[in-house]
């Protein structure tokens, strides 16, 4: 593949890299850089298609099969839309891999590395506004910096939504998730595909799992997160 | 698991992004609220034979891409313009941020049907090229063409909006 079908096929799936593109991108700056354009836009386009949607859609899809056959779904317009009822706000963060939370906790944290492994190649930061607002989301409050962020997304572990995020530390590449009202009583360790970790509970709230490459000493990203970040309890 | 907890968790996990993929493909908020209730109770009756729930999302938003021709691809409905209510980002956004969405979410919504249904199938299913042209019975190369095409048109789409004073994307040719 040459430079400009590898630009090609960057451009057009960001996220899903075959080894040829990966050791182009290790190889060559230039390619690299363009890869974090077109994983920049990527961004962007998952923030743009993420529309707001109905406030009672999932109400209104549950009760399509509770005391009526499906045949006989209403076929009611959404008048309310014209009236301009969608007020939910918009998620920033792009949608990521959707597991559907089967399997161990450690088996699914590294499944969900391997089907992203764009996660692990952007340079660019993300923007401190969206990760303010995804945090906000998740009653998270940043306190103190975080460090460079090189990527960030909405995903689900163990069936539940959460937040994905990779820093760039001088020990490398350390991905962290942080997965709400799921409470670990014991330190899990993760480890498979070269990649080491583990998951621990935070406040009797969250999980967060912390995963680098083997090897790579994480108790100081550990640290870094929890004096980062304020677990704002719910009202 | 019995299929009422089944079919409620298939709403939980991906009802929203049913939607928004029914949005998508008809542009209009009305018509993807009756595809995307079609589509779920499509999915009730048939929920029986969705043997791996790890293919849960890939088989309803086929379900969905296939209500959505079925029911009014063959209409030919005029709604190139998205509803502005569906156009507008949220108030708490910055002012550039909001013009740069509202600015990639109209181009989104003026893309050629055959480069908005891979994108969406991408953006929503997670499909790779190659999953794409399974679905859709046409080459890996087709469907990367079509992909990087669409990508470069909101890319200039972005870049105009860039000018405004959002710095953003630079070099994707």
């Amino acid at each position: 593949m040459n430079s400009t079908e590898l630009k090609r096929a960057l451009l057009a799936d960001p996220t899903h890299l075959d080894p040829e593109q990966i050791r182009a991108l290790e190889q060559d700056v230039d390619l690299r850089r363009y890869f974090n354009d077109a994983l920049e836009l990527d961004g962007w386009i998952h923030q743009a298609m993420e529309v707001p949607v109905p406030d009672d859609l999932e109400e209104r899809l549950q009760t399509l099969n509770c005391g009526q056959a499906a045949n006989e779904v209403p076929k009611a317009r959404l008048s309310w839309l014209k009236g301009g009822a969608l007020a939910a706000s918009l998620a920033l963060a792009v949608v990521g891999y959707q597991w559907f939370g089967h399997g161990s906790l450690p088996e699914e944290i590294i499944a969900h590395i391997q089907h992203e492994p764009a996660s692990l190649m952007s340079d660019n930061p993300v923007d401190m506004r969206d990760l303010k607002a995804l945090l906000a989301d998740y009653d998270i409050r940043l306190k103190a910096p975080l460090g460079k962020v090189t990527y960030l997304t909405r995903c689900r572990v163990q069936g539940r939504s959460g937040i994905h995020m990779v820093l760039d530390t001088p020990q490398g590449r350390v991905t962290v998730f942080l997965v709400p009202d799921m409470q670990l009583d014991e330190m899990t360790e993760i480890h498979g595909d070269g990649l080491e970790g583990y998951a621990l509970g935070l406040q009797n709230r969250f999980a967060m799992a912390i995963i680098g490459q083997t090897g790579q000493p994480l108790m100081q990203v550990e640290r870094l997160v929890r004096d980062a970040l304020a677990m704002q309890r719910k009202a | 698991m019995n299929k009422k907890q089944r079919y409620e968790q298939l709403v939980r996990d991906y009802g929203a992004d049913m939607y928004r993929v029914a949005l998508w493909l008809s542009r209009d908020p009305a018509i993807a609220d009756d595809v995307v209730q079609e589509a779920y109770a499509r999915a009730w009756k048939a929920i029986d034979k969705l043997k791996d729930i790890h293919a849960a999302k890939s088989w309803l938003l086929t379900i969905v891409r296939r209500e959505h021709a079925r029911l009014y691809e063959r209409k030919r409905l005029e709604t190139v313009d998205m509803d502005d209510v569906i156009l507008e980002a949220p108030e708490d956004a910055d002012p550039a941020r909001r013009d740069t969405l509202r600015a990639l979410r109209q181009a989104i919504s003026q893309l050629d049907d055959k480069y908005r249904l891979p994108l969406v199938m991408q953006v929503f299913g997670g499909y790779s090229c190659q999953e794409i042209a399974e679905e859709l019975d046409c080459s890996t190369s087709a469907v990367m063409t079509q992909l990087f095409r669409a990508r470069q048109k909101l890319k200039v789409a972005l870049t105009d909006d860039s000018d405004n004073g959002q710095g953003v994307v630079h070099e994707l040719y």
